[in-house]
C-alpha cells in the first residue's frame, strides 16, 4: 500500500480582480469579480514507503501547490490525497506529526535564539519524549556536525549551517515522510554535498519517504531513482531517471583531447554513421553519437586510429538538458510516460 | 495539557528572543510608559483645569484611563502580533504554522513579543493605583473581582476586534490600516466618560465598535456612575462576559475566514 | 555654487518621494481618518470642558476649536518620515549609496522630506472637508493673519523636518530606538501644542514647553491663525520660529559631522 496516494488532484486559485486608477484599491476591495487560475490540473501519483522521489518542473508548474496540499497548507479544489491514510487538510494536526517539511528559502528556526533552543522548542511542539529527544538530537548533532554552532543565534549562522539546523529540526521527531522544497538553493558546493549526503543517509538508514523538489538537477541525479515531472499542472513523466534520459536524450558525447599542437584540429573529419562532431577547437573535440547505432568501442577505435589522442571521456547526458528539451518541445503526448507497475 | 505547554514554550521563545536585545527592552518599556503617561497628561491637564468632565472627577477619569490602559497592556502583550498578520501571510510564515501540530493562530500570536506592552501595563497599573484611593469606592472583594474581570474582559474585547478584522486578510491581504484605525479609536475614545459624546456616537461606540465594553461600562459600575447610562446597568455589569463572548465569536470568524487562505505563491 | 550643482539631484530625490506617497495611498488615507478621529474627539472633549462657558481665560470656545482643528490638520501634513527612512537605510546597509552621492546627506534628506510633503498636498482635497465636518473651520480674522500664517507654516515645516532628522541621525549610533521614537512621537506631539495649546498648560509644563523647539511646529503658526499670536505679536512669533529653524541647522551640522565619523555600515 503506497504511503502517499494522490488521485486526480486539482487546485484552482480565485483572486479578486484588481482595478487600477483612482479608487482602484477600493474597487478591488469590494469587487465580486474573480480571476480563476488552475495551478494543479489533475495530478495523480503514488509513492511507496521508503522511496526518494524528485518532484520536478519549472517555476509555476504546480510543484509547490502540490506539496502544500500534501502537507495540509492548502485545500484542493477536487481530487483526493491520502498521506499514510490521513487526508492532510482534514486532519492537519495529526498529519503534521508524521511529516517533516523543509522550505529551502525560509528557515523554521527562531532567528534570535541559539540553534539548540530552536531544536528544543521543536521537540516540545512535536511531543517528543525526553529520552527519545536526547537520542535523536545526539544522532543529528553527529550526522550533521552541528556541535560547533549549537550555541550560536540562528541569525548568525551561514546559509549552509542554517540548512543543517533546519534538516535536524524537520527530522527530530522522526516523521515518516519528509518534504524538501529546494533544500540546496543558495548553498555552496560543500554545503550542497553535505546536505545531499544527509538526505541520502536518512532515506537509507531510517527508511523515511522523501519527496524532493529542486531546481538543481544534480540533486536529483545524485539522490533520486524516480522522478515525477510536471508542467502546467500536469504530470509529464513519472518513472526512473535513466529511462527518462534514454527516451529523451538518446545521444552520448565523447570528449577527445588531442595531443600535439592544435593545428591538426582543422582537418578532423569522421565519416561514421550516427556520429557528429558538435564542437571543435583548441585541440579538443566533442563528438555526439548514438549508442544504438554505433558502439562506443568502435567509435573510440576509429578516433584513435586517425589521431593522436591524449585523453578521452564519455559524457552522459545531463538531466538539465533533458528537462529543457521536454519543456521546450511541450510534448504532452509524453504524458504518463512512466508505466510504473 | 500538551496544548498549554506548547503555548508556554512558544511564548517563552518570543520573550527570550526579545531579551537578546537588552538595551531595546529597557528603552521600549520606558518609552512605552512615557508614551502612555504623556497621553494621560492631556486628559489630566484638561480635567485639572476644568475640575470635571461629563460629571466625572479627576480621580474617576484617572481610574477609567488606568483600567483601559491596563486592558490595553494585556491585549498588547498577547494579541499585538495581529498587527503583523498581513506580513505573516505575505512572507509565507503562515505556511510554516500550518505544518505544525498546533493552532496557527496561537503561533501567529506568539511569534514575537512587543516589549513596550510592559510599559502600557505599568502605566495602567500606576494610574489605577493612584486613582483607587481618590475614588469613592468601597474596595470589597466583589469590587476587586469586578475590576479584575473587567480588565481581562476589556483585553478580550480589543483582542476580538483585532482578530476579527485581521481575519479579513485571508481574503484581502492588506487590511492593516483598518486595524490601525480601529485600534486608535479604542485608544482615544475609550478613555472618556461617554456622557460627553453625542448620543449617536455613544451607541456606535457600544454596538458598532464595542469600545464602551473595554473600560467605560465596567468603570461606571465600579464607580457607581450608572445613572443616566446610555445602556442598561445589566449590560454594563455583563461587560466581562461580553468580552468572552466577542472573543469566541472572533475565533469562529477567524476559522471561517481561514478557509480562504490561498498561500502566497513564491 | 553647490546649490546650483545639487539642485537636479534634490529635485530627483523629491520626485521619487512624491511617487512613494502614491504607492502608499492606503496609509495616506488611513492617516486622514486617524486625523479626523483625533480632531473629532478633541472637539467633543473641549466642548464638554468649556461646558456652558463661552470663553475661558480670554479664549472663546470657537477659537479653541478652530485652533485644535487647524493644528491637527496641519500636523498631518507636517509629519516627516525621514527618521524611519534613515534607520531603514542603515539597517539594510544602503546608507553607503546615500553617503557616496555628491550632495550632502542632510540636504538629500531635506529634499526627500520636501517630496513627501508635496506628494501629500493633493490630500488637502480630502483632509479639509473631513476637518470641516468633524471639527471647526473658519478663515483667519484678517488677510494679514492669513499671510502671516502661511509664512509661519513654512517655517513650521522646516523645524519639523529638522527635528525629525535629528532623531533619525541617532540611528547612526544605535538602531535600537523603538522606545526612543515612541517617546519622540508623543512627547513631540504634546509639546507642539496640537493637543493642548500652551495657554491652557499648567505653568510648570508651559515653562518647559516654551524653551523647546516643538512649539514652532503647531502652537506658533496656529495661534497666529486664530489671532492670538504666541509672543503677543506676529513679528516676534515668526522671529521665534526663525530662531529655531536656524539654531537647528547648526545642531544638525554638528551632529551630522559626528555621525559621519561614526558611520559603521551594517551588513554588506
Amino acid at each position: 500500500m503506497p504511503i502517499i496516494d494522490v488521485d486526480n488532484l486539482v487546485k484552482e486559485f480565485h483572486r479578486p480582480k484588481r482595478f487600477d486608477g483612482p479608487l482602484g484599491g477600493l474597487r478591488t476591495l469590494v469587487t465580486r469579480q474573480m480571476i480563476t487560475s488552475r495551478a494543479v490540473d489533475g495530478v495523480s501519483f503514488s509513492i511507496d514507503e521508503g522511496e526518494l522521489v524528485g518532484y520536478l518542473g519549472s517555476n509555476g508548474a504546480g510543484k509547490s501547490t502540490t506539496i502544500k496540499m500534501l502537507s495540509g497548507i492548502l485545500v484542493p479544489t477536487s481530487g483526493h490525497v491520502a498521506v499514510n491514510g490521513l487526508v492532510p487538510w482534514q486532519e492537519r494536526e495529526r498529519n503534521a506529526l508524521q511529516i517533516g517539511v523543509v522550505f529551502g528559502q525560509r528557515t523554521q528556526l527562531w532567528w534570535d535564539l541559539p540553534l539548540a533552543d530552536s531544536l528544543k522548542i521543536i521537540g516540545k511542539l512535536y511531543r517528543v519524549e525526553p529520552d527519545r529527544y536526547r537520542r535523536n538530537l545526539d544522532q543529528f548533532i553527529d550526522l550533521l556536525g552541528l556541535e560547533p554552532f549549537l550555541g550560536t543565534p540562528v541569525r548568525q549562522l551561514s546559509l549552509g549551517q542554517r540548512m543543517r539546523g533546519d534538516l535536524a529540526a524537520a527530522m527530530l521527531y522522526e516523521p515518516r515522510i519528509l518534504y524538501l522544497d529546494e533544500p540546496t538553493v543558495g548553498l555552496d558546493v560543500v554545503a550542497k554535498e553535505r546536505t545531499r549526503q544527509f538526505i541520502e543517509q536518512i532515506n537509507r538508514e531510517t527508511g523515511t519517504t522523501i519527496l524532493l523538489t529542486t531546481h538543481d538537477l544534480a540533486d536529483v541525479e545524485r539522490l533520486c531513482n524516480r522522478i515525477i515531472f510536471i508542467d502546467k499542472g500536469n504530470v509529464l513523466y513519472d518513472g526512473p531517471v535513466d529511462r527518462l534520459k534514454r527516451r529523451y536524450a538518446p545521444y552520448r558525447m565523447l570528449d577527445v583531447a588531442l595531443a600535439g599542437d592544435g593545428d591538426s584540429a582543422g582537418a578532423i573529419r569522421l565519416d561514421l554513421p550516427g556520429v557528429e562532431i558538435v564542437e571543435q577547437g583548441d585541440a579538443r573535440l566533442r563528438i555526439q553519437f548514438d549508442p544504438e547505432v554505433i558502439a562506443v568501442t568502435d567509435l573510440i577505435t576509429a578516433v584513435i586510429a586517425e589521431h593522436d589522442v591524449s585523453d578521452i571521456a564519455i559524457v552522459e547526458p545531463d538531466l538539465e538538458g533533458v528537462v529543457r528539451q521536454i519543456v521546450e518541445s511541450g510534448n504532452t503526448a509524453l504524458t504518463m510516460g512512466g508505466d510504473r507497475s | 495539557m500538551h496544548r498549554l505547554d506548547a503555548i508556554l514554550t512558544l511564548a517563552g521563545a518570543s520573550l527570550r528572543s526579545e531579551f537578546q536585545y537588552r538595551a531595546n527592552v529597557v528603552t521600549s518599556i520606558v518609552g512605552g510608559l512615557i508614551y502612555q503617561l504623556t497621553g494621560f497628561l492631556v486628559v489630566f491637564i484638561i480635567v485639572d483645569r476644568f475640575t470635571e468632565l461629563g460629571g466625572w472627577t479627576l480621580p474617576e477619569i484617572t481610574f477609567l484611563y488606568g483600567m483601559r490602559l491596563t486592558s490595553h497592556g494585556i491585549f498588547y502583550a498577547t494579541i499585538s502580533q495581529m498587527f503583523e498578520f498581513d506580513r505573516v501571510l505575505i512572507n509565507g510564515e503562515y505556511d510554516r504554522f500550518l505544518v505544525r501540530p498546533m493552532s496557527p493562530l496561537v503561533q501567529v500570536l506568539t511569534r514575537k513579543l512587543r516589549v513596550n506592552c510592559f510599559g502600557d501595563l505599568l502605566g495602567g497599573l500606576i494610574l489605577l493605583l493612584a486613582a483607587s484611593r481618590g475614588v469613592d469606592v468601597d474596595w470589597s472583594l466583589a469590587a476587586i473581582g469586578m475590576l479584575l474581570a473587567a480588565v481581562v474582559g476589556g483585553a478580550l474585547v480589543e483582542g476580538a476586534v483585532q482578530i476579527a478584522l485581521g481575519s479579513l486578510s485571508f481574503r484581502y491581504l492588506n487590511t492593516l490600516q483598518i486595524r490601525v484605525v480601529a485600534n486608535e479609536i479604542f485608544n482615544v475614545y475609550g478613555n472618556y466618560p461617554f456622557r460627553i459624546f453625542p448620543g449617536l456616537l455613544q451607541y456606535l461606540l457600544t454596538f458598532a465598535l464595542p469600545v464602551a465594553f473595554v473600560a467605560y461600562l465596567p468603570a461606571s459600575v465600579i464607580l457607581d456612575e450608572t445613572n443616566g447610562l446610555h445602556v442598561s446597568t445589566t449590560l454594563a455589569v455583563a461587560a466581562p462576559v461580553i468580552g468572552v463572548a466577542l472573543f469566541m465569536l472572533a475565533l469562529l470568524f477567524w476559522r471561517r475566514m481561514s478557509r480562504h487562505y490561498q498561500s502566497a505563491g513564491n | 555654487m553647490t546649490i546650483r550643482a545639487n539642485l537636479p539631484a534634490w529635485v530627483e530625490i523629491a520626485k521619487a518621494n512624491i511617487r512613494w506617497q502614491y504607492m502608499y495611498r492606503f496609509n495616506v488615507l488611513a492617516g486622514i481618518v486617524l486625523t479626523g478621529v483625533t480632531i473629532y474627539l478633541l472637539t467633543i472633549v473641549w466642548k464638554a470642558a468649556f461646558g456652558s462657558q463661552s470663553e475661558v481665560d480670554g479664549i472663546a470656545l470657537e477659537q479653541m476649536l478652530v485652533y485644535l482643528t487647524i493644528a491637527n490638520l496641519q500636523l498631518y501634513f507636517l509629519r516627516p518620515e525621514i527618521a524611519g527612512d534613515i534607520q531603514a537605510r542603515i539597517r539594510e546597509g544602503q546608507i553607503g549609496f546615500d553617503l557616496s552621492r555628491p550632495a550632502s546627506y542632510p540636504s538629500q534628506l531635506f529634499a526627500s522630506a520636501a517630496g513627501d510633503m508635496i506628494g501629500l498636498l493633493p490630500m488637502v482635497v480630502v483632509a479639509i472637508p473631513v476637518a470641516f465636518v468633524l471639527g471647526e473651520l473658519r478663515l483667519p480674522a484678517t488677510p494679514a493673519d492669513g499671510l502671516a500664517y502661511v509664512a509661519s507654516l513654512l517655517l513650521a515645516w522646516v523645524v519639523a523636518v529638522e527635528l525629525n532628522m535629528l532623531i533619525g541621525l541617532v540611528s547612526f549610533w544605535t538602531l535600537e530606538m523603538t522606545g526612543f521614537q515612541m517617546v519622540y512621537t508623543l512627547v513631540g506631539n504634546f509639546a507642539t501644542g496640537a493637543l493642548i495649546p500652551l495657554w491652557f498648560m499648567p505653568d510648570a509644563i508651559r515653562a518647559v514647553v516654551q524653551v523647546l523647539p516643538f512649539q514652532a511646529i503647531a502652537y506658533v503658526p496656529v495661534s497666529i491663525y486664530v489671532g492670538e499670536p504666541a509672543t503677543g505679536a506676529i513679528g516676534s512669533a515668526l522671529a521665534l520660529q526663525l530662531f529655531w529653524a536656524a539654531a537647528l541647522v547648526l545642531v544638525i551640522r554638528f551632529v551630522w559631522s559626528r555621525a559621519f565619523r561614526h558611520t559603521v555600515i551594517q551588513g554588506g
